[in-house]
């Protein structure tokens, strides 16, 4: 038989987290993590305010005393709707820099961040929101340079000049096999 | 959820519809036992006295053939979800129960019971679901500490501010 005085105990931490739920931070919080598809609530309603900025210390408080889930997801938000978030002098907490670095790099392996496991936070990274302007992480490119012969960079030119797409999208193309050209080379095209 | 369930139903008998035609039989109905955060959001009783927030992804176990498993999948990405591929790894307490949401030829949706999934997660992730099991313990009273206690958790870390 559980003692009174244990149910007791729970009934007034039960009462505390029912007080904090109507924290403006946490309400702020779920309605914009919902209305961006990263969350869902049966009892707040998804919603973002235009041009709205919330601080990402009202995400921490709100995850670290009410809502864990919100972890798991603020990679996520941050990268998908950088300027929704507001960090102090942006300034990012270490153990979420170092996620963030990661996902970013688009490593496959990396830190826990506060008990959720790095493939679950990529995850959310990676899926299609309602939020039709977030791409995937795994979509958004990421600029590189390379240092290629100039009869190279001339192949490249020709054939996305024939396919009438840009050398980058020629390039993307070719690695993916979505096209098998023969192209003429230099010398040949004169 | 509703929604989603009632396009998954169009979609098995929509495919049905097209083995017909192609002289094929129809899938075998598909049984989705739905875990998780999302067997309690479902749930009207358990709905209704929680505060409860899910992420996008559906854990349940699917029985059924590949075709309906890979129609499931698009459905849920077009609702905005995912299908979570660990789900069969869910402890189940043994003496769960479940409770039928849907049936039709088709398709049957069944809800893990709430006290059940619960326990799950008082067991098996406490730190992640302190808050939630503090409330349901609030609703729920002796029979869920009982549940955990059981299973081997210790319910005083739900009281700890760690």
């Amino acid at each position: 038989m559980t003692s009174k005085h244990i149910l007791k105990q729970f009934q007034k931490r039960a009462k505390k987290l029912d007080a904090l739920r109507n924290d403006k931070r946490y309400t702020e919080v779920i309605a914009f993590l919902s209305a961006k598809g990263l969350l869902e609530s049966n009892k707040i309603k998804a919603h973002y305010k235009r041009g709205q900025k919330i601080p990402l210390t009202h995400f921490l408080w709100a995850a670290k005393n009410l809502e864990p889930r919100i972890y798991e997801v603020l990679p996520a938000a941050i990268l998908h709707f950088p300027t929704s978030i507001e960090s102090p002098d942006n300034d990012l907490p270490e153990d979420l820099a170092a996620i963030l670095k990661h996902l970013k790099t688009g490593k496959n392996e990396g830190p826990t961040y506060k008990h959720a496991d790095y493939s679950l936070i990529k995850k959310w990274a990676n899926t299609t929101l309602t939020d039709k302007r977030a791409k995937p992480l795994s979509e958004k490119k990421i600029a590189r340079t390379f240092r290629l012969k100039p009869d190279t960079i001339a192949q490249i030119r020709a054939g996305a000049q024939m396919l009438g797409i840009s050398d980058a999208e020629f390039l993307e193309q070719l690695i993916h096999r979505e096209i098998l050209i023969t192209l003429p080379t230099a010398t040949e095209g004169n | 959820m509703l929604k989603f369930i009632s396009e998954f139903e169009i979609r098995l008998q929509r495919a049905n519809t097209e083995r017909a035609s192609d002289g094929l039989p129809p899938l075998s109905k598909v049984h989705l036992k739905v875990l998780g955060q999302m067997a309690l959001m479902a749930n009207i009783e358990a709905s209704s006295k929680l505060h409860l927030v899910a992420t996008k992804d559906l854990d349940a176990i699917i029985e059924g053939d590949w075709t309906a498993r890979t129609l499931l999948k698009n459905v849920l990405q077009e609702n905005g979800m995912v299908y979570d591929e660990l789900s069969s790894e869910v402890w189940i307490p043994p003496e769960a129960t479940f409770e039928v949401m849907h049936d039709s030829s088709v398709l049957k949706v069944s809800l893990l019971s709430p006290l059940f999934v619960l326990a799950s997660k008082a067991v098996k992730a406490p730190q992640k679901n302190k808050q939630l099991i503090t409330q349901a313990i609030e609703i729920w009273g002796e029979e869920l500490i009982d549940l955990i206690s059981e299973h081997g958790q210790d319910i005083r870390i739900f009281l700890n501010d760690k």
